[in-house]
């Protein structure tokens, strides 16, 4: 029920912002009577999604119908979110668990430096990654992963350079909660019982670490929307939000960030869900 | 007591004395030299014959080469930098004002209000910045000039909007983290007892909250710089350029676009096109400071962050008490001495 309200009042949300931008497309024209028709226009505009149409390239006459184009996009924008998330993931947790096996002291200092690599802008980890295969293919003639997409839509290095950020962040969240979770009785009796490292990080620590992590997801998750964008106009990749960069108009743009909001919401609401069940604490909201 | 751990704390001073001097230097050279930007000529041979030509490399044209219209990056960045950070340090002082001046005070005042108003600033959580910056900002800047060559609006009014849109855009989240933070105080203890004892609520935000909430607000504001810097980048790279543009002509004879005041976010729009080519460098520059100024703040947000902890963690009473302490402890001692000797 709240899970459901809040839902809606999200959607509500998204659709005032656009109405609010919807004001500056023709001429800056700010009064509580444009904002309505706007609203108004803009629903109207989801009540009949089959008409929504877009120009292919600016100025030109003839024009494409929205849907069902625009699902390619989005399948593809949408797998690369996902994927580059669960590849975040499991880097961050390899490189979490190497980590505890090195010395206290080694550790400190990974925490310390990785708050302020966190703040490194995604585009200069982009443009870095292309830089260095573009000349490496440039030296030896040798091209590893395909550097600008098009309607290809090239996998391996957006991920790659995609997960980077996330990764950092995860992995600097990952640290603070062992750290916190290694001192706590359970660890303790669990050494005193004479269990190796490697199960109680693995089986006991990482569960209950997983928790804190979830609660840290949205962050990332907002944090990687804002990135998409940047991935998808460096690399070129024909991604949802690349789409609505390259025919910008209101309607597009609101529809295209329900169509992500949407499933994000189910996910996040799924997991929190199946962790409260499983570890019975309360997630903050 | 802060300002000495601050100042012990060599992160938080790396940063700072980074920024202070970028910026200083960038006014400094305004001011003695009225902007000027070095032109790179054509290398010539002992016999006049052409041996190189710009754009130069980094390592041709030390520190950082020259541009396509053969400008010292080095100094067009020095120029550039006062606007980049003077308006990253406007809008996030104009969002974290207003931010504070309606997250406490809705906090305060109409706590209940702000709870059914909460969930309909939700949305800016999945609206990313810079597509939601560029949705409101692309007709004004750029549409507007596509469609008949010429703005419909003047040069000022486009800043004008562009600086409060990018101004409006941030403050919803940032507000809601204020109020959080002074929600998350208010449930303290003192504060019920204060509430008890009859304070107002301007009285307890002065006397009570404040000091707890200052060393915060002012990570809020660092943070904030942050993501404007941020937001500025990734602006420059869909193109949409403060200041305006004007045409020049570069040394291939092309005519280009270059951003009027040699801001950064301009230089990195640009330029962006230079990526693949051998010229790399010309994007990479202002990527590269962006990314310098970012780090250096992110330093004094972590160092800040380590000094409060230690400014907290020995509170000067502490000290004082064991002071009187081993002033005891002496007493004792000489008194046992006497009765010794006694």
């Amino acid at each position: 029920m709240k899970t459901g309200m809040k839902f809606i009042s999200i959607i509500l949300s998204i659709l005032l912002i656009g109405s609010f931008a919807g004001m500056f497309q023709n001429g800056i024209e700010m009064s509580l009577k444009e904002f309505w028709n706007q609203f108004i226009h803009l629903i109207g505009a989801i009540a009949n999604l089959r008409e929504l149409t877009y120009e292919p390239l600016f100025g030109s006459t003839t024009v494409y119908p929205v849907f069902p184009a625009i699902f390619e996009y989005y399948g593809y924008s949408l797998f690369i979110l996902v994927a580059g998330f669960g590849l975040a993931l499991i880097g961050s947790l390899g490189l979490t668990y190497i980590t505890f096996l090195l010395p206290y002291r080694l550790r400190k200092m990974f925490i310390k430096v990785t708050g302020i690599l966190e703040a490194i802008p995604d585009l200069f980890i982009i443009v870095v990654f292309q830089i260095a295969i573009v000349s490496l293919y440039k030296e030896t003639g040798l091209l590893i992963f395909e550097v600008v997409g098009g309607f290809e839509r090239p996998i391996v290095l957006p991920l790659i350079t995609y997960a980077v950020l996330p990764a950092i962040l995860l992995y600097r969240i990952m640290l603070l909660t062992f750290e916190d979770e290694l001192v706590t009785p359970y660890v303790e009796l669990a050494r005193g019982k004479g269990l190796s490292t490697r199960r109680i990080l693995l089986k006991h620590v990482l569960r209950n670490a997983l928790f804190t992590v979830v609660n840290h997801s949205r962050t990332i998750i907002v944090l990687m929307l804002s990135n998409l964008v940047m991935l998808e106009i460096l690399f070129n990749l024909y991604g949802l939000t690349w789409f609505m960069v390259n025919n910008i108009s209101v309607e597009i743009v609101v529809i295209g960030i329900l169509m992500i909001f949407v499933p994000l919401f189910l996910i996040e609401a799924c997991s929190r869900f199946f962790i409260q069940r499983i570890t019975g604490k309360e997630l903050a909201e | 007591m802060m300002g000495k751990a601050l100042l012990k704390n060599v992160q938080f001073m790396l940063g700072s004395i980074f920024l202070f001097s970028v910026l200083a230097a960038s006014i400094l050279y305004t001011v003695f030299f009225q902007d000027h930007i070095p032109v790179a000529d054509l290398t010539y041979g002992e016999n006049g014959d052409v041996l190189a030509r710009p754009p130069y490399s980094p390592l041709e044209h030390p520190p950082f080469g020259t541009d396509n219209v053969s400008q010292d990056l080095f100094f067009l960045l020095l120029v550039g930098a006062k606007y980049t950070l003077g308006i990253a340090l406007l809008i996030a002082f104009a969002r974290f004002a207003l931010s504070f001046l309606l997250g406490v005070g809705l906090q305060l005042y109409a706590a209940p209000i702000l709870k059914r108003v909460k969930p309909l600033l939700e949305g800016f959580f999945y609206f990313p910045a810079p597509l939601l910056a560029y949705l409101i900002l692309s007709w004004v800047l750029m549409r507007d000039l596509f469609m008949d060559s010429e703005f419909s609006t003047t040069f000022t009014e486009r800043v004008a909007f562009e600086v409060v849109i990018l101004i409006l855009i941030g403050v919803p989240i940032t507000m809601t983290t204020i109020a959080r933070e002074v929600e998350h105080l208010q449930e303290r203890e003192f504060i019920t007892s204060a509430k008890v004892l009859g304070g107002s609520r301007l009285h307890m935000l002065k006397k009570h909250l404040m000091p707890y909430l200052q060393p915060q607000l002012f990570l809020v504001f660092i943070r904030e710089l942050i993501l404007v810097l941020l937001l500025l980048a990734h602006l420059g790279i869909l193109n949409v350029l403060f200041g305006g543009v004007a045409i020049t002509e570069d040394m291939f004879g092309n005519s280009v676009f270059v951003s009027l005041s040699n801001e950064w976010s301009g230089l990195i729009g640009n330029n962006l096109k230079f990526i693949f080519t051998t010229y790399a460098w010309i994007p990479l520059v202002p990527i590269i400071c962006f990314t310098v100024t970012i780090l250096s703040l992110k330093m004094m947000v972590e160092g800040f962050q380590v000094a409060t902890e230690r400014a907290s963690r020995k509170p000067r009473v502490v000290r004082k008490e064991k002071e009187n302490q081993e002033s005891y402890n002496k007493q004792i001692n000489n008194r046992s001495f006497e009765s010794l000797g006694g």
